[in-house]
């Protein structure tokens, strides 16, 4: 299907392109850009006859290939304000109407002051001078091919060593220019009316944010600040906090957010912002705090879920280094009961007489949910010790279980602290004054890993009596939990007891 | 979908004049413009139109004896807004638009008519004290200040008895702080020259070829940034004058639109990237200037050079069959512009959707 005479035209000529890739099946599968733009200006030119429908295939082919080409540039005409849509027009009418009025009030304003001077801001006039431009003649002369006498003279290293120096010496000029000194002058601003200052503000933000746009930040951090001072806004306020954010001076960022939450206590962008701040202080808690306002107010935005969820692991990972993971464990493994799920026997107590940093460099399975540091006065840890044991957890092989391995990476075990290791969750009261005494111990509270059936404090409604660590009311209390299946009651009254005195063997 | 999201250019109201239009300029933080132009008998007239939702109402007018050629509010506070012009005679005035029976400043040094005026520092302070700079037909680029009576601060032209080439275009630039400015000048032999107005001398100077029509900094009052200039045959130079190689000089990227003369380059005061180019077949162009990954990269010497990066074409419309020759954002509302052209039609324009860019 060739659709083309060979006929030497000028411009197919010029290409150089084979008559035969004037041709569907060649067109379609071409991949070259180049050739296609040349194709296509070929059959526009329509030196080798018209072909619309040939014409329009390649340009759509063209399209495909290189999309930015600029043969596919189309002129449109301007759209009249008659031929748009209805309300479109109505809206442009609007803004316009609305943006006149607010106008013409700073005009009035501004004519109101007209003819009064600024005082003596401006800087003095320039020096007269002069400069004139001389035509740059070649004042090197030519050495004529005849002129022999004077070729005899010439010398070409002399002459190459000459170019070379001259270009040496502008290589050292360029590299030997003084850097633009960076003094710091103080500007002092008057401004006679407030239009003046807040169209100084609006233009200084503006140009802060070209500058933030082609990621030049301390300039553009230069700007807003200019902004600033002529006139406090949000919106530079803000924008300075992500520029402060970008140079990573978080503590900056973090004044300029409190500034625009000062200005609008709400404002997504200060709450996101001040967020990210925070993040970057390594205050983790209180950004996911601030973050999780920002998404009360706006809900849908990306970043903000984003950067929830970054912390949610975060914290996570955070608990996680000053606790220990808890995994499901195959058979091979030391396989323990987990207390405070149902159809369990109560846990059992090891005492460990070594370290907890010993135990966690052993990177051994342990089983032990929580390590609480918070109580100053037990002076022993208490650890399910896993190689003494498994044999005794053997019967409880069927039952739904779980074990704790103590994460690698657990360097938060300062040995100065008194620690002591509790088996599986704490009572929400121990819970609440760990959190309170030391923040970053913190609890998980679904362990999902853990299986059974999740930690709920109505399923241990019991009411301890206060003096239970004496043995009779403990017994008492005992004996009324006889009638739980799940042994919860009796996990509970074991939880409040002063844990030194089993170990002592007080009780 | 994606065309739904480009930027497009509505004509909100047109009007035709009795006259020819040479520049329109908005008048800063209002709702009006000015129109500048001459009549066919020669004489100058400058008029005041201000625009509401539906349309737009002339509000004032004055007319002086010689065409008006061009005209800026940007030497001048916002309180005062007085209006510099130049005209087919050579003279630069500067004018109260509401006490316009003489002018507020006056010379009378060009020998021929002032084709561009460009002004600083008017409105934003901290950059150098307010300056005016004129381009004329004799050669010579002069820069005044209205404080100094009949001498310009600063002239750069050709040595007496020599005809220097005719400039038609001129801009200031670099007025980061009270210290630094430069000025640009485009001639008709398509020399580009930099002048720095601190230690007067020529900084830079490149020739494109073609006659320069238009030259505009993305922004006067950052250090040097860039730099575009249109020319005749259609051509768009978009210099990233950031870094300077001894050798290679600027970074460039050239584009070929219009199929014209490209008239007039202006950029959004919104976003220094975005700017708009109108040609001489009608058509408006409107470019977006995309950063390279790296803008500044080491040469085996160890000299910095500039990479250049591209230009987008956001949006091409045709807008009349005649040259649009003058350009005007409005500098508060985004997307607000005026544009005139030879067909003695000025025309609002309103161009949606730049706040995404």
């Amino acid at each position: 299907m060739v659709n083309l005479k060979v006929e030497p035209e000028p411009l197919i000529d010029k290409y150089k392109i084979p008559v035969q890739h004037f041709e569907y099946s060649y067109i379609e599968t071409c991949r070259d850009g180049r050739e296609l733009e040349k194709i296509v200006q070929v059959l526009r030119s329509g030196q080798e006859g018209h072909f619309p429908d040939l014409t329009r295939f390649a340009e759509n082919r063209l399209a495909v290939v290189r999309p930015k080409s600029k043969l596919l540039r189309v002129a449109v005409p301007v759209i009249s304000k008659e031929s748009l849509e209805k309300d479109e027009r109505n809206e442009l009418t609007k803004d316009l109407t609305q943006w006149v009025s607010t106008v013409s009030k700073e005009d009035d304003e501004l004519s109101y002051y007209k003819n009064r001077k600024s005082g003596p801001t401006l800087p003095d006039v320039r020096e007269s001078t002069e400069k004139v431009l001389e035509n740059e003649k070649k004042s090197v002369r030519r050495i004529a091919s005849t002129d022999y006498s004077s070729w005899d003279k010439y010398d070409p290293d002399t002459e190459i060593l000459k170019m070379d120096l001259a270009e040496e010496n502008l290589k050292k000029n360029a590299l030997n220019t003084p850097k633009k000194h960076t003094g710091k002058k103080v500007h002092f601003r008057q401004f006679l009316t407030d239009v003046e200052a807040a169209h100084e503000a609006n233009y200084a933000k503006n140009k802060g944010n070209e500058f933030f746009k082609a990621g030049d930040y301390n300039e553009a951090l230069k700007h807003y600040t200019e902004s600033i001072n002529c006139k406090a806004s949000l919106a530079a306020f803000t924008n300075r906090a992500l520029a402060n954010l970008r140079l990573k001076k978080y503590k900056k960022a973090l004044d300029d957010c409190q500034a625009a939450l000062a200005i609008e206590p709400h404002n997504f962008k200060a709450l996101l912002r001040k967020a990210q701040a925070l993040d970057g202080l390594g205050h983790h808690i209180e950004a996911s705090e601030t973050v999780e306002q920002a998404i009360e107010i706006n809900p849908n935005n990306e970043l903000a879920q984003e950067l929830a969820d970054k912390f949610r692991k975060l914290c996570g990972s955070v608990a996680r280094r000053t606790r220990l993971v808890v995994e499901d464990v195959s058979d091979n493994e030391v396989i323990i009961p987990i207390p405070g799920t149902s159809t369990m026997a109560p846990p059992f107590y090891v005492t460990c007489d070594g370290d907890l940093e010993k135990i966690g460099k052993a990177n051994r399975v342990v089983h032990m949910v929580s390590v609480d540091c918070a109580e100053e006065d037990d002076d022993c840890c208490t650890v399910n010790h896993l190689t003494r044991i498994c044999s005794q957890s053997g019967k409880d092989n069927e039952t739904q279980t779980a074990s704790v391995k103590e994460s690698k990476n657990d360097c938060s075990f300062s040995s100065n602290k008194k620690k002591c290791a509790k088996e599986v969750s704490l009572t929400h009261n121990s819970e609440e004054k760990a959190l309170n005494t030391k923040n970053k111990r913190q609890i998980v509270e679904e362990d999902k890993c853990a299986g059974g059936e999740p930690y709920t404090k109505q399923d241990e409604s019991i009411d301890l009596p206060p003096d239970i660590n004496s043995p009779y009311s403990f017994l008492k209390t005992w004996n009324s939990a006889n009638g739980d299946p799940t042994f919860q009651q009796h996990a509970t009254i074991l939880r409040s007891i002063d844990l030194n005195r089993i170990v002592d063997g007080l009780f | 979908m994606e065309s739904l999201q480009r930027p497009q250019i509505i004509c909100h109201v047109q009007q035709a004049l009795n006259y020819t239009v040479h520049d329109v300029k908005w008048i800063p933080c209002s709702a009006k413009f000015v129109s500048i132009g001459g009549k066919s008998n020669g004489a100058g007239i400058i008029e005041t139109y201000s625009i509401s939702g539906d349309g737009i109402e002339k509000v004032a007018e004055f007319g002086k004896k010689d065409h008006f050629k061009c005209g800026t509010f940007h030497a001048s506070s916002l309180r005062d807004r007085h209006l510099a012009t130049g005209d087919f005679s050579g003279r630069l005035q500067v004018w109260d638009l509401e006490e316009n029976l003489i002018p507020i400043y006056k010379t009378e040094k060009h020998r021929g008519v002032i084709n561009a005026i460009d002004g600083v520092a008017g409105v934003a302070s901290g950059c150098g004290a307010p300056e005016i700079a004129t381009g004329s037909k004799d050669g010579a680029v002069m820069v005044w200040d209205i404080r100094q009576k009949d001498t310009p601060v600063a002239k750069f032209c050709q040595s007496e008895g020599s005809q220097g080439r005719d400039c038609w275009s001129v801009a200031f630039g670099n007025s980061y702080n009270n210290e630094e400015r430069v000025v640009a000048a485009g001639y008709d032999n398509g020399d580009l020259k930099i002048y720095d107005l601190r230690n007067m001398s020529v900084k830079w100077s490149k020739c494109l070829k073609n006659g320069i029509v238009s030259l505009q900094f993305d922004r006067k009052d950052i250090p040097m940034n860039k730099l575009v200039a249109t020319t005749l045959e259609s051509k768009i130079f978009c210099f990233d004058v950031r870094t300077h190689h001894p050798t290679k000089g600027y970074a460039q990227v050239v584009e070929k639109a219009h199929n014209s003369t490209i008239w007039c380059a202006q950029h959004l005061p919104q976003n220094r990237e975005i700017f708009m180019t109108t040609g001489g077949t009608g058509s408006l162009c409107l470019w977006k200037y995309n950063y390279p990954d790296r803008r500044v990269e080491k040469d085996a010497d160890g000299l910095e050079y500039g990479v250049a990066g591209e230009l987008l074409l956001l949006q091409n419309s045709t807008l009349s069959d005649q040259p649009i020759t003058s350009f005007d954002w409005c500098p508060e509302k985004a997307g607000l512009s005026v544009c005139s052209a030879f067909d003695q039609t000025i025309r609002v324009l309103i161009t949606t959707k730049l706040n995404l860019y």
